[in-house]
């Protein structure tokens, strides 16, 4: 079970509330439906207002949890513009995870994120030869690669 | 370990006052 290792509770409790619904009760009726929910694992990063900012499914080991979740984290921030925030985890992402599943994504997204701050773009180009060279066959080498 | 909370309106009152997100975990307990 991914949740009791101390790395991830922290990561979690650090930047969330957290938010566990039984989907075989009744009285989540009206949550499933509002949030599509139709399989698990299934887990959203949410807004205060209850807006969904990020999403994933299937289930993680902790070492892969983490940096999944952090990213999560900082693709929030990236869509509410806080692009230092997003910034900041996406980096510690890189530096501790740099082979974990989410780290391809993670980079591609850094890029973004720090165009998005600077407005220059040698800061996304940067990231993403970085992405094409050290995750060649990533989904996100392909998506950057125009 | 996680304290979750299981109300949805808790959770986002909450997220607001701490100034923090939700992370919404749908589960099946069988």
């Amino acid at each position: 079970m991914t949740y009791p290792q101390t790395a991830v509770s922290e990561a979690v409790e650090q930047y969330c509330v957290p938010l566990q619904i039984d989907n075989t009760e009744a009285s989540a009726e009206a949550l499933l439906e509002k949030y599509r929910h139709i399989w698990t694992p299934d887990l959203r990063i949410l807004e205060s207002d209850g807006n969904e900012l990020y999403r994933w499914n299937g289930y993680l080991p902790p070492f892969e949890f983490a940096p999944q979740f952090l990213s999560a984290v900082a693709h929030a921030n990236f869509r509410l513009k806080r692009f230092n925030e997003a910034i900041a985890l996406y980096e510690d992402v890189m530096s501790r995870f740099p082979t974990a599943l989410a780290a391809p994504e993670a980079l591609y997204f850094l890029g973004c994120s720090r165009y998005r701050k600077s407005h220059e773009a040698g800061d996304l180009l940067k990231a993403w030869h970085e992405l094409e060279k050290t995750y060649p066959t990533s989904e996100w080498t392909v998506k950057q690669n125009f | 370990m996680i304290t979750w909370l299981s109300s949805y309106d808790d959770s986002l009152a909450r997220a607001k006052r701490e100034q923090k997100f939700v992370l919404l975990d749908f589960y099946n307990p069988t």
